[in-house]
């Protein structure tokens, strides 16, 4: 469950995020829909703790994410290309997020097996 | 990188400044001016392979114009004149000018001097752009470097080493007409010219960018893994990935390569009786095992910011992100201090004092590079080439080096003055290792420091 509670950002006096109130409960998907600089990518960062907010918080599964990586545990995210390793090839790099998952090699191309559509 | 390169400038500046006094200590049975004019064609031939090595294809500059209304020819035009914003045109006329203002001028007159900066310049266009050429050309055929740059070694053996005829003689029968023939020094400034319009008609042929020289990175392997490393866990596989940054990507290889340079860095001074001494070796010594250190280190983690935002949010704790650090300065510096036994020719002092300056490099200097790291906020792009791009360079970079070059100089030092310097060399020793047993210690540290900066850090590598 993610909750946000009074989030504000603002940069250079412009408010770009102001959050009164959100509740998103576990399996619920979420759409997000706004214009270019409507706060979207800085709404998810926020989410992420990639960036500080002025003011509130963002809670996951209760707890705050600023401060606290037990979220990390099961989060995933892709806000843009910036979550990617562009030096590393498609298999390492799921061999690396699956390492830290404790996933081992042999796990991971079982999992990739069952995606080979898309491949 | 940006160390190195101030270092090398300030180099030639005062080569630059002391040409005269250098050039008399070489040739002490020659005419100060007989031996200038020898020197600059060889110096040239010099930097043409210096140029075929580093000197970058300025292409993609172009890529946005080549659909728009714009005619060719000022495409063209553009390409060759923004090409000429290089370091390299800029050393000859530092290395050269200081000593044609010192001697040139008052002993021949204004007129000469002037000619011999014109037949400077006229040399270094006609160098910069039969370099680019070459390159364009090698682009397309590899070979092509490697035949030209055979060739320029080749000319180099036949005077040096079999002294088939003299590159300096040729020199100085040009430069030494010059001074009594102030209009010969049209001859390079043709050269020059016939060079910029060969390249000016091969760029109008090939404005493509697949035949400019924009290649893609090559394709790498599937997956390549490093058995040794892999056996840390979560640290070994950061490692790991950061070692497929280095080596993957130009700038940061350019930086793990110029230390396999350094490592020549000791016969300069090891083969000097003057500079024997242990404090040469000491300075030497943390120089040719911590280069990557402090070359690769200092710009550290912008190497990583391109992906920084998803090393924060990932399952990653930055203990182990700080130990992958640790374990890749550790690995690198010990492959450069192996390098470095070839130096017990020197005798035994000589290594016993690189492995001195090994053990402060990874215990010390690694966390004070680390610790510079949480303080800089300037991305890196990594796909762009090394020499002499600024980019990610700020005063941290400055700042870094006084206590990297100082610090293992204010415990060695007292006691090499009190004629102690096995004591200064202990102490030394005995720190790093001091260092490398608290590691655990520093990284919590480090980890404290991180978190206050961390959104700034984040902030600025997001910045483009």
């Amino acid at each position: 469950m993610i909750e946000i509670k009074d989030l504000k950002k603002a940069y250079n006096g412009v408010v770009v995020v102001n959050v009164p109130s959100l509740v998103i409960k576990k399996g619920e998907s979420v759409g997000l829909v706004g214009n270019n600089g409507a706060g979207k990518t800085t709404l998810f960062r926020a989410i992420l703790d990639l960036i500080r907010a002025d003011a509130g918080e963002v809670l996951s599964n209760g707890e705050n994410v600023a401060g606290h990586e037990n979220w990390k545990n099961y989060t995933a995210s892709y806000l843009d290309e910036g979550f990617l390793i562009d030096y590393l090839t498609p298999e390492e790099y799921f061999y690396f997020i699956g390492g830290l998952h404790q996933q081992s090699r042999a796990h991971v191309d079982d999992f990739l097996l069952g995606l080979g559509d898309f491949f | 990188m940006a160390l190195l390169m101030l270092y090398l400038l300030a180099n030639v500046v005062v080569l630059g400044f002391f040409l005269d006094t250098v050039l008399e200590k070489i040739f002490p049975h020659d005419d100060i001016v007989i031996s200038f004019c020898g020197v600059i064609l060889v110096y040239y031939l010099l930097d043409v392979f210096m140029r075929l090595q580093l000197q970058e294809l300025p292409t993609l500059r172009v890529q946005p114009y080549l659909q728009l209304p714009v005619k060719r020819n000022s495409l063209i035009r553009y390409l060759a004149f923004t090409a000429l914003f290089s370091f390299f045109n800029l050393w000859p006329f530092i290395l050269f000018v200081p000593f044609t203002v010192k001697i040139i001028a008052p002993d021949s007159g204004a007129l000469v001097a002037f000619a011999f900066i014109i037949a400077l310049a006229g040399l270094t266009v006609f160098n910069n752009y039969l370099a680019l050429y070459i390159k364009r050309k090698a682009n397309l055929n590899g070979w092509i470097f490697l035949i030209v740059a055979v060739a320029i070694i080749l000319i180099g053996i036949g005077d040096f080493y079999l002294h088939l005829y003299s590159i300096r003689a040729i020199s100085y029968l040009f430069f030494g007409h010059l001074i009594h023939q102030p209009l010969l020094a049209l001859l390079p400034v043709v050269l020059g010219a016939v060079m910029y319009y060969l390249n000016f008609y091969y760029l109008k042929q090939n404005l493509y960018l697949e035949e400019l020289g924009s290649r893609k990175a090559a394709k790498y392997k599937n997956s390549t893994d490093y058995p040794l490393l892999s056996r840390f866990g979560v640290p070994g596989d950061l490692a790991a990935n950061e070692l497929k940054l280095v080596l993957r990507n130009k700038r940061s290889r350019s930086a793990l390569i110029m230390g396999l340079f350094f490592m020549f860095y000791g016969l300069i001074f090891y083969k000097n009786p003057q500079m024997g001494s242990d404090g040469y070796k000491v300075f030497v010594g943390m120089f040719m095992t911590g280069i990557f250190i402090i070359n690769y280190g200092q710009f550290m983690y912008a190497w990583q910011a391109s992906h920084f935002d998803s090393l924060l949010v990932n399952k990653l704790s930055f203990t182990d992100f700080l130990k992958g650090k640790y374990l890749l300065f550790t690995v690198i510096s010990t492959g450069y201090f192996l390098l470095t036994t070839p130096y017990v020719y020197f005798g035994w002092r000589a290594l016993i004092i690189h492995f001195v300056m090994y053990l402060w490099n990874i215990g010390i200097n690694t966390t004070m590079v680390l610790f510079f790291a949480n303080r800089n906020f300037k991305r890196i792009d990594l796909s762009k080439g090394a020499a002499f791009n600024w980019e990610g360079v700020s005063g941290n970079q400055w700042i870094l080096s006084f206590p990297l070059l100082l610090a293992p100089f204010i415990i060695y030092a007292p006691f090499a003055l009190l004629k102690h310097e096995d004591i200064g060399l202990a102490l030394l020793a005995i720190t790093g290792i001091i260092f490398i047993l608290t590691r655990s210690f520093w990284i919590k540290q480090l980890e404290a420091d991180f978190n206050t900066n961390r959104y700034k850090i984040a902030e600025g590598f997001r910045n483009k």
